[in-house]
This record gives structure tokens, sequence and C-alpha cells, in this order.
């Protein structure tokens, strides 16, 4: 359980600040250094939107969290206050912030119903469009149980997912 | 396995044993191997576990992660700029690039807007000959059995979900901030103008009245990252400088501080480093202006090449790829 910690959210406006040269900082994790950069370059050129690349460079950073340095230069940037310790067992149990997480379920939501009314006559793809939706609802609840709760809540959730009957699924049948 | 010089018939027992490589050697034992599950670039210049040295047949072997997936694919100048959405979505890339070819000269011009080149690390090295033949730089595909002169190649290999793939650069070359800055009108390979400190001066004129020692690489600042471009060539008569790797006109430049003894730099910085890489290389300039041959660095082996890929061309850098757990 060394060196957990959270990634400061995307609304958080330092990461913009970072992005825009307002915090004129020397970092020390090589793919950090490189990254910014190169979108900072990118932002400059009018090539690539201040939030589109918030949204990548947050991504990218919780992707390499536990990378050489990434903690030292986000506490640089951020302080340590805001680089809190937490608990997370595993990288994918941790990829978004809850908000984020309700949005992209969301969007994969929308994805999946609009998937499954052009494929209404196709059941087997529609069989395998709601296991793929199935598996990802159970793998957000787990992340807010998680956030929510730590870690021995997650263990519990595991079984009674098992005994999850799904009837949300029932509608699309 | 540990990564250094093996004999031709090591290696040919790794291939049949089905182990994922990256080979480094003389195109005339790399020509003979079996087809399998490897790579390689042409280079006779190493630093082995011994040291320095030029060798001709013995090939250099990066045993790679061989418990996951991996896809071997050929780059022209055509896809390179592909090469990052061909990663896993966890995982490395490892390519290799032939000289001053056209595949070479996009990729490394490219990489500046490159969708997703930081998706993944993307780790290499530029092909190279012994500088006192005639031979051409050549890359290899060990599952096609495809050398090529204009193709890079890379591996894709994918990393399980624990883990994760970093890269990370030595530069032996120190800051000079009393260095004037140099700024660029284009980006390229060569270049007669610049700006010396805001003012249109011929880069070749500044660098003879300055007496400017041209072992010396140009250094970029990437946000704390020291990036060197080294001089190739300055030609007298047109007053045009060249470079080993581009130079772009959104950055600026400064010469840094001179290196007195390379091995004992490179040593200050190794010493900290877990010799079990992935993947390591170095530049051969480093290997020639240091004088590195029989001097051993301390945790450091890997072919000498002509130009380091550390998501970007790099020159004189000493480049890893680790593997590391996610905590």
């Amino acid at each position: 359980m060394q060196n957990k910690y959270s990634i400061p959210p995307r609304s958080n406006p330092k990461w913009k600040a970072l992005l825009n040269g307002e915090i004129d900082i020397s970092l020390k994790n090589f793919f950090f250094q490189m990254k910014v950069t190169q979108v900072k370059n990118q932002i400059k050129n009018g090539i690539l939107p201040i939030d589109t690349a918030v949204d990548d460079i947050v991504t990218l950073c919780k992707k390499f969290r536990s990378a050489r340095h990434m903690k030292d230069d986000l506490e640089a940037i951020f302080g340590k206050d805001l680089v809190i310790s937490t608990v997370v067992e595993r990288n994918s149990d941790y990829k978004n912030e809850p908000n984020e997480d309700i949005a992209d379920l969301n969007k994969k939501i929308t994805f999946f119903k609009n998937a499954l009314e052009k494929k209404t006559k196709d059941l087997k793809e529609k069989e395998k469009l709601i296991l793929s939706l199935q598996e990802e609802v159970v793998l957000q609840k787990r992340k807010y149980e998680v956030l929510l709760n730590g870690v021995d809540k997650i263990k519990e959730s595991k079984v009674e997912d098992n005994k999850n009957n799904w009837s949300f699924f029932k509608l699309f049948k | 396995m540990e990564n250094k010089l093996y004999e031709f018939d090591e290696v040919v027992a790794f291939i049949k044993q089905g182990f994922i490589l990256a080979l480094a050697g003389d195109e005339k034992v790399l020509s003979k191997l079996p087809n399998g599950n490897w790579i390689a670039g042409t280079i006779p210049y190493f630093i082995n576990t011994e040291g320095g040295k030029f060798e001709q047949t013995k090939i250099f072997v990066n045993k790679l992660s061989t418990n996951t997936n991996f896809k071997i694919l050929n780059y022209s100048d055509d896809d390179i700029s592909s090469i990052a959405k061909d990663s896993f979505e966890n995982g490395y890339s490892l390519l290799i690039l032939p000289p001053f070819q056209k595949v070479h000269e996009t990729y490394s011009l490219q990489t500046e807007n490159m969708d997703d080149l930081y998706n993944n690390p993307i780790v290499g090295w530029v092909a190279g000959t012994d500088l006192n033949s005639e031979d051409t730089p050549k890359t290899f595909n060990g599952k096609t059995g495809e050398i090529s002169i204009e193709k890079g190649v890379a591996i894709h290999v994918e990393l399980p979900e624990n883990k994760f793939a970093q890269i990370n650069i030595i530069n032996i070359f120190d800051k000079n901030e009393e260095s004037d800055e140099i700024k660029f009108y284009h980006d390229g390979f060569d270049t007669v103008s610049c700006m010396v400190n805001g003012k249109d001066t011929n880069l070749a004129d500044y660098i003879n009245d300055n007496k400017i020692n041209t072992q010396l690489p140009l250094q970029s600042d990437y946000m704390g990252a020291a990036i060197n471009v080294s001089i190739k060539e300055i030609d007298a008569e047109n007053k045009k400088v060249s470079f080993f790797a581009p130079i772009f006109k959104s950055n600026s430049y400064k010469f840094p501080k001179n290196v007195n003894d390379y091995t004992q730099k490179f040593g200050n910085f190794t010493k900290d480093i877990n010799e079990d890489n992935e993947f390591s290389c170095l530049c051969i300039l480093n290997y020639l202006y240091g004088e590195l041959e029989n001097k051993k660095i301390i945790n450091f082996t890997g072919p000498a090449t002509f130009g380091e890929i550390a998501y970007v061309l790099v020159n004189q850098t000493l480049v890893t790829l680790s593997i590391e757990d996610y905590d």
C-alpha cells in the first residue's frame, strides 16, 4: 500500500494553468516532461483545445501514476494536500473520478442502447452487447464502493454481484 | 537471460526456443539467423559486460517480456505515424529505424504532433554500420524474414494489468545557462540561418566564430528534460549545418557545458539504475567522443547506435526501458 495517491480531477484549474504555461515548473518524470511539452506546443499552435488536452493528460497520469517521480511532480504542481493517500487495490479499480465514471457509464449505456436498436434482429449480437454492459456495470459499481467504503467493502460486493439477477437488463431482452 | 553479446549459435538456440528477442549486430551474422520472434538492426558497436566493444561476429541480445502478446510490424513513411495506435492498451513498442531514410525523417518530425505518442512508451534506436565501411544500415523482421534498407521494424509488446513500462534517459551534458539562446525558423535536419539571442545569424559562422566544440549537442529543455540534437556536419562552402535529429522552430536551444570524462559521468547516473532493464542503448557519438572502447559503464549494456528513440528521436543520450509493477 505504498505510494498510493489520487490524481487531481480534471476540474482542478491547475491542470489548465500547467498546460497554458501559467505554471512554469521543471518536472522529473520523463513521460510527464515530454507529454506536457507536446501538449503545450499544440495548444499554443491552436492544434489542440485545452479541455481535450486536460482530459488526455489526466487519463495518462492515472495510467502512469506509479512511474518514477510522478507523485513528486504532481505534488509540486498541486501541493501535498491535493495528492491524498487512498486505498486502491489494482490499476483497473481506479481509472476515473466518481463523477467522470458516471458520465462514462452513461455514454456507454447510450451507445449500447443505440447499438441494440440497430441490431434487434441479431439476437446473438444483442446478447453479447448486454453481457458487455453487465460487466461494465459490475466494474463501475466496484469502483464506487472502493472510493466510498474502502477495500473491505469491495470484497463483500463481489459476493453480492454474483447473486444479482440483473433485472435492469431484462428490459432489453 | 543477461542483456549482452552472445555467440551466433547461442542466439539461434534462443530463437528456436521461441524467445521474443530484440537483436543488434552485423548484417553478415543477422542475415543467417532463422525466422522467429525477433527484430534486429545492424550495428557493430556495443557496450558489453566487459566494456565498449567493436564486434562483428557476436549478436547483442535483449530478451523481452514473454508471457503476453506481441506483434512485429514493418513501417514505411506512409504508415509510421500509426505506430502508437498499433500498440497494445498496456505495453510498449520497440522501434528500429534505418538512418536518413524517409521513414526516419517522417517519424522524427511527426512526433511533435503525433496522436497517442505517449499512451505507451516507444523506445528504440537507429541502425548503423562500421564507420569505416561502405555497408548500408538495415532492419530485420525475424517473423517474415524481411531485410530492409528503407523500412523501420517494431515489436509491440503487451504487458499484464499489474505492470507498466517506463522510459528513462540519461543525459550527461549539463545545461549551460550562460549560453546564447538559439531559435530556428523551420523544422528539419539542417539549417543555414537561425536567431541567436533574437538576432538573425548564420549558424555555421556562429559556431566557427565562437569556437564552439562541435562534439557538443544543441540542447532543448522539455519541462526539465534536456533533449539533445547532435551536429552531423558543417558545410563550410554553403555555410549549412546538418544534424542527426531534427531541430524544431517551437524550441529554444543552447549549447551545454563540456564533458571531460564520459565514463565517470555516465557512472554517476547509472549506478542507481537497475541493470535488468528490458532494453537500453547509447549513442555512437558518446562511444566515439567519450572513447568508450574497452571502458565499462556501471549497470549498463547495449548497442551504441546512430540515434536513440525515447518517444522522440534523441542524440548523445543513454536510453533505458524498464518494466515496473503498479504499487
